[in-house]
């Protein structure tokens, strides 16, 4: 059974007289809970937002799709307000995962080669309306589909029908607000992942931008629609991965890395993702003969490296042995501190873990896969602590309970932090065996990274 | 022997947990004087319930956002330069000088 248009209604965020979002328990409990799934899945959510991005009026945010489930988590905890999302009807013919899509206020979009869903999206509209007119935030994938090639896939019309739709009804001050999300690894744990936010467009200034339509531009305007979806493209374009290929992203990404580590201070530092992304991103906007120029200048840096047996960073960090020692003693010092609260985590976490884990061995498309891995996880995890807690409730009482409900989290944390810290001593460990080995940088080697810089800066 | 542990495992965490709650009620600026001390008094005489009642009720904290700041690092005025000049406010000979200085200045 399809179940189209309900709870649509009540998932605008109640606003008070002066127009500070007063949020419910179960607001509370939702962005709660996802900030909790989002800071287990990835190990740093880096946003970047504009100055000139609009508060207290109502927003369609618009963004790309690579990653499926996992895009509407990462938005919902980094979107200063629940946002109302966008997305199609089939999404809620499976049974649990409907559920869940109510529950969070999603609204269900039919889309035409789906078969069997509703006839027609009025419904879906007039929700999308009603929300806008309450100061509400409205999220939308507007490719309709999740992606799985580095680049934006045409931009169907709806976002645009919806925005100026909703002016036609009469909600002003609406701004279309472009969001790219970048996964350093999307099929991956504790990753990286960037959100970035684009400059927004105001709907009533790109309606009034064509005076000769004058005012009455509604969702059915088949000349603003396009208009406005072409300028959503762009946007979009602008903020999102958009490469040609997976090579060209790979190479753009890494000439970016270089070419901003050769700008800051410590050369061992880690690259921000969104500083790479974001520079690499203008860099597949140039032309094609200028971005072959940097794709072939990293790759021939890149052969270097690999004969090498070292990475960019680690060669340019200069680690000296007293630096080392102390490092390695120091990780050692927490890594003993937390090891007893990780080692229970580890015991309470190791069904659920293998089976997130199993999960990830499906041969599935990668957007696909980081669709699955979240719901796994939520389920496994959420399935595996209620035991836990149902057991202590059992066996000492309500109170040992509670004790429980609050410690779960902690040892899973310290399980995690012990895994970063092994990684990081591991990584310490190839940085100084780098600056023992290779005391003097090959000048072929310093060559070909200064080409890469070069052709970055050039382009 | 167990006891020691259960010490270690379970009451430890607990009171880290709670110490560093306390700090962070007596310190928010986000609560009113009426709900740092309620949430205090609250923490303190309800010992576990307590501090799960905080931990579910504390929002969460804020996230790492970067913005165009005055006071960006080169690598960040780089990739602004960059970015301007995607959007069409930046010439590409007026890039190119900008990048020349910020190398070199």
């Amino acid at each position: 059974m399809v179940r189209i248009g309900v709870a649509a209604w009540n998932y605008v965020e109640p606003v008070d007289s002066e127009g500070t979002p007063r949020s419910s328990a179960k607001d509370k409990f939702i962005s709660r809970l996802v900030s909790f799934l989002t800071r287990s899945v990835y190990r740093e959510v880096e946003v970047f937002v504009p100055a000139t991005l609009p508060r207290g009026t109502p927003t369609l945010a618009v963004s790309n799709h690579f990653g499926g489930f996992a895009d509407a988590l990462v938005l919902l905890d980094v979107m200063p307000r629940r946002p109302g999302i966008v997305a199609r009807d089939v999404i809620w013919r499976t049974p649990l995962v409907g559920r869940l899509m109510n529950w969070i206020g999603a609204i269900p979009v039919h889309k035409p080669e789906d078969r069997g869903s509703a006839s027609s999206n009025d419904e879906m509209f007039a929700s999308c309306y009603q929300a806008l007119a309450d100061g509400g935030n409205l999220l939308i994938f507007p490719e309709g589909v999740t992606r799985n090639e580095p680049s934006i896939a045409p931009v169907k019309t709806g976002a645009a029908r919806i925005a100026l739709g909703a002016r036609a009804h009469g909600v002003s001050g609406l701004s279309v607000v472009p969001v790219g999300i970048h996964y350093e690894d999307k099929a991956a744990l504790r990753s990286r992942v960037f959100v970035n936010v684009g400059s927004p467009i105001d709907v009533d200034a790109a309606v009034a931008a064509d005076s000769s339509r004058g005012h009455d531009v509604d969702a059915n305007d088949r000349d603003a629609v396009r208009e406005l979806t072409e300028e959503i493209a762009t946007a979009l374009r602008r903020v999102a991965p958009d490469y040609h290929d997976w090579s060209e992203a790979q190479l753009l990404t890494a000439g970016s890395e270089i070419t901003l580590r050769s700008l800051v201070d410590d050369p061992a530092a880690d690259v921000d993702l969104g500083l790479r992304d974001r520079l690499a991103n203008t860099l597949a906007d140039r032309p094609s003969e200028r971005r072959g120029n940097i794709c072939e200048a990293v790759s021939s840096y890149r052969d270097d490296l690999d004969a090498l047996g070292y990475s960019d960073a680690e060669l340019h960090s200069r680690l000296g042995a007293g630096s080392f020692v102390r490092s390695i003693v120091w990780q050692l010092l927490i890594g003993v501190f937390l090891f007893p609260f990780a080692l229970v985590g580890a015991v309470i976490n190791l069904i659920p873990f293998l089976v997130v884990k199993a999960v990830g061995a499906l041969r599935v498309a990668p957007s696909m896969l980081s669709t699955l891995k979240p719901i796994a996880a939520f389920g496994a995890f959420g399935l595996g602590w209620g035991i836990v807690i149902w057991l202590c409730v059992r066996s000492f009482g309500w109170e040992a309970g509670v004790a429980a409900f609050v410690l779960l989290p902690v040892y899973l944390a310290a399980v995690i932090v012990l895994v970063e810290r092994l990684a990081l001593m591991w990584r310490l460990v190839r940085r100084r065996r780098a600056t023992e080995s290779v005391q003097q940088l090959p000048a072929r080697l310093a060559e070909r990274r200064a080409a890469v810089v070069e052709s970055v800066l050039a382009a | 022997m167990s006891e020691w542990a259960l010490l270690l495992i379970v009451a430890l965490p607990l009171l880290a947990l709670w110490i560093r709650s306390m700090f962070e009620v007596v310190r928010r600026g986000d609560y009113s004087a009426t709900q740092r001390v309620t949430w205090t008094l609250i923490l303190i005489l309800i010992p576990v319930v307590g501090l799960a009642s905080y931990v579910v009720a504390r929002t969460s904290p804020k996230l790492r956002v970067s913005g165009e700041r005055g006071d960006s690092s080169r690598a960040e005025e780089l990739v602004l330069l960059a970015e301007r000049r995607q959007r069409g406010e930046l010439d590409d000979a007026g890039f190119h000088e900008a990048v020349a200085a910020l190398r070199h200045g």
